[in-house]
């Protein structure tokens, strides 16, 4: 794996100009570069049981496996009753980014899903791989001696983590107890002001 | 009074004394001191004004409101995530409302190498006065130490290292924990609920969602600033100009020079947008065989400050302080994934959580390329390398020295510390960007104060050097990292560019 960072980042020399997220470095770049180059379609992947406001049915689909192997919760993503749509989430989540930020992030999942072809040399993507081969290609990215490999792995764990750990029924299994509003009566201080109408500015009306 | 901007129709221009720039802890000071002597302030905000009820307490609801960035905001290289107030009442709002004073030593720094001769504790200190008596400031008592903050206490009371309580601004607080999300009960006595009132009832006008685009200079001079609603009705966008004597910059670190640069203010020496120190962190986790509950009662009651160098140089040493997060922010800050993770999460109601913070001396940058986004480039030297290290061994075995059973570290795989004195796992570990992952909530400095311009952009009031009519209030004027949170001392000091703006205009 190291060996394929150092090919990556022999790639990557030239100074960036534009710089956010993924482009802050260039290997960022060579990776989104990447990401623009891989097949976008979603035939093989099952659809979605919600109707998705952003994402596809691939990075819905990816989304809920990488909840399972990143925050150890196999069995409890998914559509299901007892469960937590993590896709769903994650996408009503990233929908108010903006569009070259929505851009990137999926361009960072797309060269996730198929970056098993390059890093690992497997013959399947992410999502196509066994349980443990899909560990095995978490820790890569975790360990990798290429920084913006590390921080996609530290962007898809917050993502997850913020689709997974959102929901009240994902709380009592790590003992948390949940907000206080609505539990405890508590009266609160002072009152707040009532924002005036423009006009009311302009006339200096209180 | 505050502008209900969905009620905005039309292109709007107000003439003001004062147009302030930011509602913050320095924005918010400057608009109550000056409308309280008579002057005509519109203050502009680009975020919303949020009533309490907006505050529920759930992390993926607020966290987006009221964080620049929906809470995604970064060095451009991604490797320190950097927090800060975006709604009216900025970083306020989301503080854990510690008001500390600048340290002694600190200001006596400044004096000698920056010629803030009347920064000394002496002179500021009715201003500190002042800002606490405003801001309902007082020393917490031992009562008020949850068992998170009683797990880092203990730890310093066994090993003999200096801690204290900390003074906060909050009114009757009921202790559910919920802070840095905003408080739902209004028990917060921040810009929010004390000064951006008590501005508003003296006849200052509070402008959210509008968005500054420049300031507006005419012969040399600043008049005014223009700008764009964010919100409004029908259809927009439409813009707001404010005509002012003055323009006071309260942005905060990362806004204010954005703003200097985007409107192409003079920057003969290239000042504007150095400096930029961050007080950056990392969070340490300590595994206890009880409930610590991190998340209930007040989130940083006691910080350990043995380990502050503020006598000898600017910059260097660090503090422990109490950390408290909800299952979110823990689920994505604790190391490792998958069953390993799991237990981890599983063992949250056990964990105790601090932040190792640095007093930095490495210095960062704003910059706005032509025409281009902005960069915030900071990458922490080898020094305070070596510093976050040396506080991460001293904090864990200190946690030890407390009763944990295992301290887990804050890089990307899991790494742990479990018996006192044996280090390796630190020692033998390269430092790679974002491994250990670092965050900062006090983003300070590319503004800063000086009496010589050729190192400064504002003088120990906050006027610009180059600009008149320009005046800085916020973190970004402070000369060096400040070692401690520095909400109070923002207040002081917009206290004192206040004054100095009144008795200006009197003489």
């Amino acid at each position: 794996m190291r060996a394929h960072d150092e090919l990556l980042r022999a790639f990557c020399s030239t100074r960036v100009g534009r710089r956010r997220f993924l482009q802050a470095s260039a290997s960022g770049v060579v990776l989104l570069g990447i990401g623009a180059l891989l097949p976008n379609g979603c035939s093989r992947y099952p659809k979605p049981a919600v109707p998705l406001q952003v994402l596809n049915p691939r990075e819905y689909a990816m989304l809920g496996v990488l909840a399972e192997r990143l925050l150890g919760v196999a069995g409890l993503v998914g559509a299901g009753p007892e469960q937590v749509d993590v896709g769903r989430n994650v996408d009503a989540l990233v929908a108010p980014l903006d569009a070259d930020l929505r851009s990137q992030l999926r361009s960072a999942l797309r060269v996730f899903e198929h970056g098993t072809y390059l890093f690992d040399l497997r013959r399947k993507r992410f999502t196509g791989l066994p349980p443990d081969q899909q560990q095995q290609y978490l820790a890569g990215w975790m360990n990798s001696t290429l920084g913006v490999r590390r921080t996609v792995f530290r962007v898809l764990k917050a993502l997850v983590s913020a689709g997974f750990y959102q929901e009240p029924r994902s709380w009592p299994a790590v003992g948390y107890d949940g907000p206080w509003l609505g539990r405890i009566a508590v009266d609160p201080r002072g009152a707040a002001e009532d924002p005036v109408p423009l006009d009311d500015v302009l006339a200096g009306r209180r | 009074m505050i502008l209900a901007t969905e009620t905005v129709d039309r292109d709007v221009v107000l003439t003001a004394d004062v147009c302030i720039v930011g509602s913050g802890a320095g924005g918010a000071t400057v608009a109550r001191e000056l409308s309280a002597r008579g002057r005509s302030v519109v203050v502009i905000e680009e975020g919303p004004y949020l009533d309490r009820g907006r505050f529920t307490q759930r992390e993926a609801a607020t966290v987006p409101l009221l964080y620049s960035q929906l809470g995604l905001r970064a060095v451009t290289d991604a490797t320190v995530m950097i927090f800060h107030g975006a709604a009216v009442g900025g970083s306020t709002v989301v503080s854990d409302c510690v008001c500390e004073r600048l340290p002694p030593g600190l200001l006596s720094q400044w004096s000698e190498r920056f010629g803030l001769k009347g920064l000394s504790p002496a002179k500021l200190a009715p201003f500190f006065e002042r800002a606490e008596a405003r801001a309902h400031v007082r020393p917490l008592l031992p009562t008020d130490i949850n068992a998170n903050n009683a797990a880092l206490k203990t730890g310093a009371e066994r090993l003999g290292i200096r801690h204290r309580l900390v003074a906060h601004n909050r009114i009757d607080c009921v202790g559910c924990g919920y802070c840095g999300l905003g408080c739902a009960y209004d028990r917060k006595a921040d810009a929010r609920t004390v000064d951006i009132p008590a501005a508003s009832r003296a006849g200052a006008v509070i402008v959210p969602d509008c968005r500054v685009e420049r300031v507006v200079v005419e012969q040399g001079r600043a008049t005014g600033v223009s700008g764009h609603f964010l919100r409004s009705r029908g259809a927009g966008p439409h813009t707001l100009g404010v005509r002012a004597r003055a323009v006071v910059l309260a942005g905060g670190a990362i806004g204010s020079p954005i703003l200097w640069l985007r409107s192409q203010l003079p920057n003969t020496h290239r000042q504007v947008g150095r400096h930029l120190h961050l007080l950056p962190q990392v969070v340490v986790a300590a595994e206890f065989a009880d409930e610590i509950a991190c998340w209930k009662g007040i989130p940083q009651a006691v910080v350990v400050d043995q380990f502050l160098d503020l006598d000898r140089r600017v910059g260097g040493g660090y503090c422990f302080a109490p950390f408290s997060a909800h299952p979110i922010a823990v689920a994505a800050l604790l190391p490792g994934f998958g069953s390993a993770q799991r237990a981890l999460m599983q063992a949250y109601p056990r964990l105790a959580l601090a932040t190792v913070r640095l007093h930095d001396r490495t210095a960062g940058r704003v910059e706005l390329d032509p025409g281009g986004p902005l960069t915030i480039s900071y990458h922490l030297s080898e020094a305070d390398r070596a510093t976050v290290l040396d506080g991460m061994r001293r904090l864990a075995d200190l946690y030890l020295a407390a009763g944990a059973t295992r301290v887990v570290l804050p890089y990307n795989a899991l790494v742990e510390v479990t018996r006192r004195g044996d280090f390796r796992a630190i020692d033998e570990r390269p430092w790679h960007a974002n491994d250990p992952l670092l965050s900062s909530y006090h983003p300070q400095g590319t503004l800063r104060m000086g009496t010589d311009p050729k190192r400064s952009v504002v003088n120990e009031y906050g006027r610009a050097h180059e600009v008149p009519g320009v005046f800085v209030a916020d973190a970004s004027v402070f000369p060096s990292s400040t070692a401690v949170p520095p909400q109070l001392a923002v207040m002081a000091l917009a206290q004192r560019t206040a004054a100095y703006m009144a008795d200006t205009w009197k003489a």
